[in-house]
């Protein structure tokens, strides 16, 4: 039983270990945020492990301490928050709190995970009772089998799965900087719309259907695509030159979305490249619900209300 | 967010113009002697107060904090 809760623990721990390497974002990237986050992950692990034998010896307390470290990670989330939020400050662009409550749920589920294949590890070992050495091989089959499905589903998706970016033309008139008809900023200097001329990148996101094209007029969407943006080609301007930051405005017309940046480095491809690849924040995603399938065109409106028909009966939102 | 700026004056720092007749209430106004010279103010003025230019009539910027 022992070995069990031993073999759990490091199962969960190396489910931890695993997230911790998928992650994309640069951080943490530093050993001290390894260290906070492997512990964390490790007692998590550990706690996970404990319950299923706990259960078994009718040590029903003990199992119930699996609540207390709920309310442990809900700490995590808090922590990555505030520390992000605080950090915004020091940022060019800022992630957007959004982004930050994205990033946050992500390390507090993280330790959920760990936690939940710990305890399916001490299950699966319970059921199987196998040799010493076999029961490390299952523990192993077991982290496998969940970080392969971890990578296939907990993903989620990214704005090139939800819409096209192309190139599009940075024009002006008088001192409005447009795109294709969209009045994007007022750009008094005219040394400063040279530079949008000479330097600016404009793209245009266009989204596949209704949904994605709501969930990309979302501020807190637009924010994240502006901070990963200029995370990889970087942005001429420093603190004190706002004029020069990026800026995305929606094509209303169009239902699209207009990013406009000055890279560092970098052309229209790397910059196209940045966007596909921003994650689609869950605080921003529209699905297409039932409704708006079978209503055809991926209308965002209940069928009810396009039809002008009362409901019948339900609230109609897919 | 925490912002509790509501009067145009705390958004609209400074404005300067080259209508010398251009009058304003609420903000400095700084008169240009031609574009040039209204391109160097409020290249400046921008920089040390952190704000961007933005032109509302032709010869006329407004420096903004957003």
């Amino acid at each position: 039983m022992v070995w069990d809760v031993v073999l759990g623990s490091l199962a969960g721990t190396a489910l931890r270990i695993y997230t911790l390497r998928v992650d994309y974002r640069q951080y943490p990237s530093y050993p001290q945020g390894y260290a906070i986050h492997l512990s964390m992950g490790l007692i998590a692990s550990f706690l996970g492990a404990l319950a299923f034998p706990a259960l078994l010896a009718r040590e029903f307390a003990a199992a119930s301490f699996l609540a207390l470290a709920a309310t442990q990670f809900r700490e995590v989330r808090k922590v990555e928050r505030e520390a992000l939020s605080r950090l915004e400050e020091t940022e060019l662009v800022r992630r957007g709190a959004a982004y930050i409550e994205g990033i946050a749920r992500v390390f507090e589920t993280r330790n959920y995970l760990a936690m939940l294949v710990a305890l399916l590890d001490t299950v699966v070992l319970w059921l199987v009772r196998p040799s010493p050495a076999g029961a490390v091989l299952v523990s192993a089959a077991v982290v496998m089998v969940a970080a392969v499905s971890i990578g296939r589903s907990a993903r989620g998706s990214t704005v090139g799965q939800i819409a096209t970016v192309r190139p599009a033309r940075i024009e002006f008139d008088g001192p409005l900087l447009s795109v294709e008809g969209a009045v994007l900023v007022n750009v008094g200097r005219l040394q400063a719309r040279e530079i949008y001329l000479r330097h600016g990148v404009a793209a245009m996101i266009e989204p596949r259907d209704r949904a994605a094209a709501a969930t990309l007029a979302n501020p807190g969407q637009r924010q994240a695509i502006l901070h990963d943006v200029v995370a990889r080609v970087g942005v001429r301007m420093d603190v004190d030159e706002p004029e020069f930051a990026p800026i995305s405005r929606r094509h209303v017309e169009r239902d699209a979305v207009i990013v406009v940046v000055i890279p560092q480095a970098g052309g229209f491809e790397d910059v196209a490249r940045a966007i596909r690849s921003v994650p689609v924040l869950e605080s921003s995603v529209r699905l297409a619900g039932r409704d708006t399938r079978e209503g055809g065109a991926g209308s965002l409106i209940p069928r009810h209300l396009e039809s002008g028909a009362p409901p019948a009966g339900g609230s109609g939102r897919g | 967010m925490g912002d509790v700026r509501v009067r145009a004056s705390e958004w609209i720092l400074a404005i300067v113009t080259t209508d010398p007749d251009y009058r304003a209430t609420g903000a400095p106004v700084f008169y240009a002697r031609d574009r040039d010279d209204l391109e160097r103010i409020v290249l400046y003025l921008s920089r040390v107060t952190l704000g961007s230019a933005h032109e509302i009539q032709p010869g006329t910027l407004v420096i903004m904090r957003h």
